[in-house]
């Protein structure tokens, strides 16, 4: 069951990844998101979310709402909005980018990003999310997205 | 190595093409070109051939699309391995199921349905074209085959695309609904041999008969679903005429739609055939695209566009 969520919803979300991405809330405005279980989509405004009744999903599967109300960005979701991004960002070399690929924890020098959630980027890309503790970033990619042989 | 073609496939398919038959089964037998469809939901078409060229690729434009390469690349890599695949930057796709959504030319506020939508390379091709924006019900039977079509979609950057998993023939109901269908149909598979051999392992007369009748029941169901003046996009990658000329012909005579003359760009297609086995088709059948695999080295491959009047 997808349910819609509402203007006070939609805010609680953009202001989290203001607040720790600092990514500007015009980049959502043409956007729409739904809920189902523990997990946020999100869809163009313009889609018709009435034409079928009982959908398998809706969108883009966009964050997950974890334990004690954390909410994590999807992969998929990080590499579309990434881009937007202003802060905690790991800009990786050419050697994490192989250790990230294939799914393997990254260590980091110091930087400025914060413990928690960061958005690991390659060059122009966003790959995707990391957990940051000190210097350790554990993966967070999913396996089936993973390279073997990168 | 040389894969053994039954007696009776080249049988059926020597009453076509005559003398053309021999080089039928010569390219039935060649390995498939790769060929990858930029994705323009993520990335910029002239960006990905420059980066996949600086890694020795060598891309060759498929001249019936926007954004398909043929691709080689140096030995010991594989399409799959590189960042831009891993980002969503291309997909691997065969160079003639870039037809269909070509032909299909969604506006951007449109309502499709594709009904038999993994693992998603034409509702992916479809949204693209949408730039992202209207809707598409992007249909499946299988959980298993829906886990793939999610899974590619969301790599894909596809945001509007809801997933249902319903039997595509009960469509049937959602009366005038849609804009367009896309009913790319399961069928017996001839025209993939060249990429998987497998799919001759079940041939037989009788399941190309089975597929047949499914086929129809789902281009009954497609019809009710698209509203009057809406588009129909139908396809197989199958040759058998039971399961292509046969199926538009009932969809013609059965609920009066029109088959677009359609002629994507330096495309070797034939015209639909008229008679099979004693059957004769209706002449509108003949404004449908039969792709041999040595027409234009690719899968084998079958399409029709088709209006509601």
């Amino acid at each position: 069951m997808f349910k819609k969520l509402n203007e006070i919803e939609i805010s609680g979300i953009i202001k989290y990844l203001d607040k720790r991405f600092g990514i500007d809330s015009s980049v959502f405005n043409k956007f729409k998101f739904f809920i189902s279980g523990k997990k946020i989509w999100i869809t163009p405004k313009s889609l018709d979310e009435n034409l079928v009744k009982r959908e398998e999903s809706v969108g883009l599967m966009f964050m997950r709402i974890e334990k004690n109300e954390r909410i994590k960005l999807s992969t998929n979701a990080a590499q579309i909005f990434g881009r937007y991004a202003t802060k905690n960002v790991v800009e990786l070399n050419n050697q994490q980018l192989y250790e990230a690929l294939r799914g393997l924890d990254i260590t980091v020098d110091e930087d400025s990003t914060e413990d928690g959630y960061v958005l690991l980027k390659y060059q122009n890309d966003v790959l995707g999310i990391g957990q940051k503790r000190g210097s350790f970033v554990k993966n967070m990619i999913p396996k089936a997205r993973r390279i073997k042989k990168f | 190595m040389k894969h053994v073609i039954p007696r009776l496939f080249r049988e059926r398919y020597g009453k076509i093409l005559g003398k053309e038959k021999n080089i039928f089964i010569e390219y039935c037998q060649k390995p498939l070109r790769k060929s990858i469809r930029i994705n323009e939901l993520k990335a910029d078409v002239d960006d990905v051939i420059k980066r996949l060229s600086s890694y020795g690729w060598k891309l060759e434009k498929i001249p019936w699309t926007k954004a398909g390469y043929w691709v080689s690349y140096p030995e010991g890599e594989q399409v799959g391995n590189t960042l831009e695949h891993f980002m969503g930057y291309y997909y691997v796709q065969e160079a003639a199921s870039m037809i269909p959504p070509i032909l299909l030319d969604p506006d951007e506020s449109d309502k499709i349905l594709d009904m038999a939508a993994a693992p998603g390379s034409k509702t992916s091709q479809l949204a693209d074209t949408m730039k992202n924006n209207g809707t598409i019900i992007a249909n499946d039977v299988s959980i298993e085959r829906i886990k793939v079509l999610r899974f590619n979609l969301e790599k894909l950057g596809v945001m509007n695309t809801i997933i249902s998993r319903m039997d595509g023939r009960s469509f049937s109901r959602f009366e005038n609904k849609f804009d367009a269908v896309m009913l790319d149909a399961p069928c017996s598979s001839e025209g993939i041999i060249r990429k998987d051999w497998k799919a001759l392992s079940k041939w037989s007369i009788r399941f190309i008969m089975g597929m047949s009748y499914l086929q129809k029941q789902l281009i009954s169901a497609a019809v009710s679903a698209t509203k009057k003046g809406g588009v129909i996009v139908y396809s197989t990658c199958t040759l058998a005429p039971e399961e292509n000329e046969e199926v538009i012909d009932y969809a013609v005579k059965n609920f009066g739609l029109k088959v677009e003359k359609v002629r994507p760009k330096a495309l070797k297609f034939r015209k639909g055939i008229r008679e099979w086995k004693g059957k004769k088709y209706d002449k509108e059948v003949e404004n449908a695209l039969r792709i041999w695999p040595h027409d234009n080295d690719t899968e084998g491959f079958f399409v029709a566009k088709l209006r509601k009047v």
